[in-house]
């Protein structure tokens, strides 16, 4: 091969190389940052305020017992809201908490506008606490509670003022979940909540929806609660 | 067929005031069957804020 023929074939896999070269680059970071995909990483913390949307594309699905402790507290909007669900599809990962015995903080003023299921069916006795306070949330694809409505929750929508959308799947079985500060709920996403009440057969249950949100719904929906034995704040 | 009738127990606080049982806190209250309005009483707005901030603050301790 020619020098002339050498530099033509240089020039033309040029492009090959850069994007050789970026791989390298991303798969030494995120081996680095997600210890290779193992079950075992800790996620605490591992998400945020540095974290935006331009540069958060994990390799390895982010799963195991430490999957959901505070993972995405603070995440950062400098350059916007991400939308989670979308992010993990590209990437081909998937966010996974039904082996997370954490689930305290993980959204925790995260400005994330989508986030996909989440299970908390492994969760510790502090369940959903302050899960998706102060969050720019609008959309929970899934929540995944218990079905034996042990779940625990406090605060785990405090100040969530942007949700709009969520679906429910298991039960709520213990006092303590409020959306009272979540007034744009769609009619379905009350419904969803009405629901997945546990039925109670004694004693005083109350799940708080707010004023705002306790218009949404007529007085047969309002009945479906109080009749399993939960009175609506 | 079997007809019921349901009836919605209401409970509506004064101007200024929020309905509490302890733990769950609101302007209307529906009380649920095994409910009754004894256990809810009023407070005014600020109290309940600053039980708010209170269990704002405990939380955050927790973390």
């Amino acid at each position: 091969m020619s020098i002339a023929e050498k530099l033509t074939a240089i020039a033309e896999n040029e492009q090959k190389v850069f994007a050789a070269g970026r791989k390298a680059e991303y798969d030494a970071f995120w081996d680095v940052i997600q210890e290779n995909g193992r079950l075992d990483h800790d996620y605490r913390n591992a998400f945020g305020p540095c974290w935006t949307k331009d540069n958060f594309y994990p390799k390895y699905n982010i799963e195991g017992p430490n999957a959901g402790n505070a993972t995405f507290r603070f995440f950062s909007a400098q350059r916007g809201e991400l939308d989670l669900g979308q992010r993990l599809e590209e990437c081909g990962v998937v966010f996974d908490t039904s082996r997370s015995t954490v689930l305290e903080n993980v959204f925790y003023g995260a400005d994330i506008s989508r986030v996909p299921a989440i299970s908390a069916v492994s969760a510790n006795q502090y369940g959903l606490m302050n899960s998706f306070a102060y969050s720019r949330i609008r959309t929970i694809d899934k929540l995944i509670l218990r079905d034996d409505g042990t779940t625990y929750f406090s605060g785990t929508f405090r100040d969530c003022s942007f949700l709009t959308n969520i679906v429910i799947e298991g039960k709520i079985g213990k006092n303590g979940f409020d959306v009272n500060q979540s007034p744009n709920l769609t009619h379905d996403s009350l419904m969803s909540i009405l629901n997945a009440l546990e039925a109670k057969t004694e004693g005083t249950w109350a799940v708080t929806l707010g004023t705002a949100n306790l218009a949404k719904l007529t007085d047969g929906e309002k009945a479906i609660a109080t009749q399993k034995g939960w009175t609506l704040a | 067929m079997i007809e019921t009738n349901i009836t919605l127990r209401k409970l509506t606080a004064d101007e200024g005031m929020v309905l509490t049982n302890g733990e769950a806190y609101g302007k209307e209250i529906y009380l649920g069957i095994y409910d009754s309005a004894e256990n809810w009483h009023e407070i005014t707005d600020g109290e309940y804020a600053q039980i708010l901030a209170a269990q704002e603050k405990e939380e955050g301790a927790m973390q």
